[in-house]
């Protein structure tokens, strides 16, 4: 079968999906997709029937990048900046007091094991446990939809697992972009090679490149037409630059989503395109990765993979609980809304593959594996999870408590408008 | 100003990111791809704004950025965008068929008929007997009589071919709506079939009389089912895609894109005229959902406005100046006589078939494009006559080269002189055809 026709049925076979079964699965079975393509990946995959041979897979390099693209891009337009200072002040403390503490334990428990027991060195497992810190502070955004959706009800929880998603993913990527960036390997070309700073930098000014040249091209003419054009070529240009460069593609779309979003007047019309471009092609993302995955049997790979997915459990849920706690708020939300972010979701299985693919990266089919397995652990139920979380949390509507809740949310936030007010 | 400022970000981006590193997983291409969108839309409009057609601002943006003149990009980046261009004529091919209305088709049919069979008669005999006249400057071309007659024939059997995607490109950009936009759409689309047999006819002649050196042909069973499969599988395809969206309307977007790719593999995989195949898929599509498919034609559009974009600039890439220069003695005679054909045969046709002043008058000039098809059918014969075709193939490619520059900014003199344009004057009373012969102002 022709590569073409190939990713023709995959996209087919994704785009029937999205309209037609996803959305209903989600209503009715309070479920995310996203987990079952990489099993079918798997199985169309090298390992198991070789649907999908390596030379294929090398072939669908641009369509896995301009996935990445999209995906970098869809999380920098959630930063739309007049809606983000309406959020709470203690929302943004907890939100990026349970994605640091992750970070870390994740970070902290790999490196101890890949020392202790594999007998790597500091710098060796640093970049790893870097890397799979970074997978392991994301979350699932669609869960919490989707679970506080079955519920029917809002409340100053759901915006807190809203808030969280966006932290999770913005620290993910941002901290996997500059370890990219750090851990550049020399190239070719120039007279002295550049530092990790100026790797950096470079990052962020293709993000920043790529979302003036959006304007520029857009210039006075608002007419969606123009905008897809210029979208189009703008994240084609950010992505292929900054994948070009060794660098991640995932960072510099971010980068440039923040400025589109808060620069932008078609903003509601981009974030509609970009959602209907991005989820066929997440799912073909999904189905590669899986015929990408070779899940090693060995100690070497097993123990980290088992490490990660309970350190995770850890930071996730303690780190959740014990930045409740010291807020003060852990009435509010409960010991264990952190429970609700253990969904990992197509964000962090794409940092994953960009560690894959990358040339030179240490321990590339462990962090792989880590973000694999840690996908196909929680995503079936993450929503399930969010919906058991909220339940005793969100009073039924209109009833005194739920007047409470809100009142509640607008008491915290009254501190940080006069914070900053005074700032 | 801004489109300077626009520029010069570009090429430096390209400038100082590209030759940092050699190719890395299809990231050069995503970059050429990217690059190509907005550097040739911006040159499109800096021609919009000398009234230039946009997209001889595209095709100069390839040119110029491409590996031939500036080399921004090169020809292998080129090269790998080559999947786009497949796209962008799959999705022409697509819009153009459902841009036919069954009645409107019936009604015009005697005229786009008529006017076909004029042009392409003496625009064939034009370029045939000029070729046969300076057949001292082709040396291919210099051998026996009889070989010289059969070459010049197939040459002839390429050069009569339009170009639907400037045609169509040119109505979306203009937004012309009127009866010689509509005639000159028919006779383009219809002229695509009749040349792939006058081509495939021509090409089983030459390979009789010149030794090629070539193994096998098509036979006359593989022509019948290239033509005949592909009526039938783009009927059940846009039957199909009718079928989907009585169902589903929404999110078209991706389904757009996603049905020109299929119907491009799915004629490659059955050996059918994918162009053909497309057109009737388009056609029916338009004709049996009752309205539907009117949804996925924006959505289509939509989707397709920067592939139509890149596809233009990289066939603006693909001209050689050195080659064009060099053969321009032998090129811009057949370029005129062409012309020339195109003019008289379509006058004569009109004339006879009672077709309107305006599209008597000035249909011709919307046929002067050439561009994909065209290069297509030249590749087709280097690859059918390795000796002959491939000497042939540098003139052919001259000539299109021309053609495709000059073609669409006659197409927009002609539009404007018929009246057409949205707004003007003179559109607001578009003919209506009530007869094949009977045409009266709406």
């Amino acid at each position: 079968m022709s590569s073409g026709l190939l990713l023709l049925l995959l996209v087919g076979l994704a785009f029937i999906t999205t309209h037609v079964l996803s959305d209903w699965v989600a209503r009715k079975f309070v479920v995310v997709s996203g987990a079952e393509y990489l099993l079918v990946g798997l199985l169309l995959g090298p390992m198991v029937f070789g649907v999908l041979s390596e030379d294929q897979l090398g072939q669908f390099a641009p369509v896995t990048l301009l996935t990445l693209g999209f995906l970098g891009l869809s999380l920098g337009m959630r930063c739309h900046l007049p809606t983000l200072v309406q959020v709470p002040g203690m929302a943004w403390r907890l939100a990026f007091a349970q994605s640091f503490l992750t970070m870390i334990t994740v970070a902290g428990a790999i490196v101890v094991v890949l020392m202790s027991a594999f007998g790597q060195s500091m710098m060796d497992a640093l970049p790893t446990a870097v890397a799979l810190g970074a997978i392991a502070t994301i979350s699932l955004p669609q869960a919490v939809e989707v679970g506080a959706k079955a519920l029917g009800r809002e409340g100053p929880t759901v915006q807190l697992l809203r808030t969280s998603t966006l932290v999770d993913g913005i620290v993910g990527v941002v901290t996997f972009g500059l370890l990219l960036a750090l851990d550049h390997a020399q190239i070719g070309g120039l007279a002295r090679a550049p530092t990790a700073t100026e790797w950096a930098v470079i990052a962020t000014g293709i993000g920043v490149a790529s979302g003036a040249l959006f304007h520029l091209f857009l210039g006075s003419d608002t007419s969606g037409d123009r905008a897809i054009v210029a979208l189009g070529g703008a994240t084609l240009l950010a992505t292929g630059a900054a994948a070009h460069l060794d660098l991640s593609p995932l960072y510099s779309t971010t980068v440039m989503g923040v400025i589109l979003v808060n620069t932008t007047r078609q903003r509601e019309m981009l974030q509609r395109i970009l959602a209907r471009a991005q989820r066929p092609l997440v799912y073909v993302l999904l189905v590669l990765a899986g015929a990408a995955w070779t899940p090693g049997t060995d100690a070497f790979v097993l123990l980290p993979v088992l490490v990660f997915l309970l350190a995770r459990w850890v930071g996730k849920v303690g780190g959740a609980r014990l930045a409740a706690r010291a807020n003060g708020v852990l009435a509010v939300h409960g010991p264990d809304w952190g429970r609700a972010l253990l969904g990992q979701g197509s964000l962090a299985l794409a940092l994953g593959f960009v560690w894959l693919r990358r040339e030179g990266s240490p321990f590339p089919d462990l962090v792989f594996s880590a973000a694999v397995a840690a996908m196909l652990f929680t995503d079936l139920s993450a929503a399930r999870i969010v919906r058991s979380v909220l339940e005793p949390l969100l009073p039924p509507e209109g009833t005194a408590d739920a007047a409470h809740a809100i009142e509640g949310e607008i008491d915290l936030s009254d501190d940080d408008v006069v914070a900053r007010a005074g700032g | 100003m801004r489109r300077l400022a626009i520029l010069l970000l570009l090429l430096a981006a390209m400038q100082y990111v590209l030759p940092l590193r050699s190719d890395a997983a299809g990231t050069r291409a995503l970059m050429t791809f990217g690059f190509l969108i907005l550097a040739a839309v911006t040159v499109g409009e800096l021609a919009k704004a000398v009234r230039i057609p946009k997209i001889v601002g595209y095709l100069g943006a390839g040119l110029v950025f491409g590996p031939y003149v500036t080399g921004v990009f090169d020809a292998q980046a080129a090269s790998d965008l080559a999947p786009i261009s497949g796209l962008a004529i799959a999705l022409i091919a697509f819009l153009a068929g459902a841009e036919l209305r069954w009645d409107e088709t019936r009604k015009r049919g005697k005229v786009i008929l008529a006017m076909l069979g004029g042009e392409l008669m003496l625009s064939l005999m034009a370029i045939t007997a000029t070729l046969l006249a300076l057949r001292m400057f082709v040396p291919v071309l210099a051998g026996p009589w009889p070989e010289a007659i059969v070459l010049s024939l197939l040459v002839g059997s390429i050069l009569v071919v339009h170009s639907p995607a400037v045609t169509m490109a040119m109505l979306g950009e203009t937004g012309a709506k009127g009866e010689m936009s509509r005639t000159t759409l028919g006779i383009v689309l219809v002229a695509d079939v009749v040349v792939v047999l006058l081509f495939s006819g021509m090409l089983s002649l030459a390979r009789a009389v010149v030794d090629s050196g070539a193994a096998g042909g098509p036979t006359i069973g593989m022509l019948v089912w290239e033509i005949l499969g592909a009526i039938l599988i783009g009927a059940a395809l846009g039957g199909l895609v009718a079928l989907y969206l009585r169902w589903q309307t929404g999110e078209l977007f991706i389904f757009a894109i996603a049905v020109a790719l299929f119907g491009t593999e799915l004629a490659k995989a059955a050996h059918v005229e994918t162009l053909l195949m497309l057109l009737t898929a388009g056609f029916v599509m338009e004709n049996v959902s009752g309205g539907r498919g009117e949804v996925l034609r924006h959505a289509m559009e939509r989707s397709a406005a920067p592939v139509f974009v890149v596809f233009f600039a990289l066939a603006g890439a693909k001209i050689v100046p050195g080659e064009v220069l060099a053969l321009a003695g032998v090129a811009v005679p057949v370029v005129l006589a062409r012309m020339l054909g195109i003019y008289g045969g379509s006058r004569m046709g009109a004339t006879w078939a009672g077709a309107a002043p305006a599209v008597r008058d000035h249909a011709w000039k919307g046929l002067v494009s050439q561009a994909g098809v065209a290069i297509g059918l030249a590749t087709l014969l280097a690859q059918a006559l390795p000796g002959a075709g491939t000497g042939l193939q540098a003139l052919i490619l001259a000539v299109i080269a021309i053609n495709e520059t000059i073609g669409p900014i006659f197409f927009k003199r002609g539009i404007e002189a018929a009246g057409e344009l949205p707004g003007d004057r003179k559109s607001s009373a578009v003919p209506v055809v009530v007869d094949a012969d009977v045409v009266r102002p709406a």
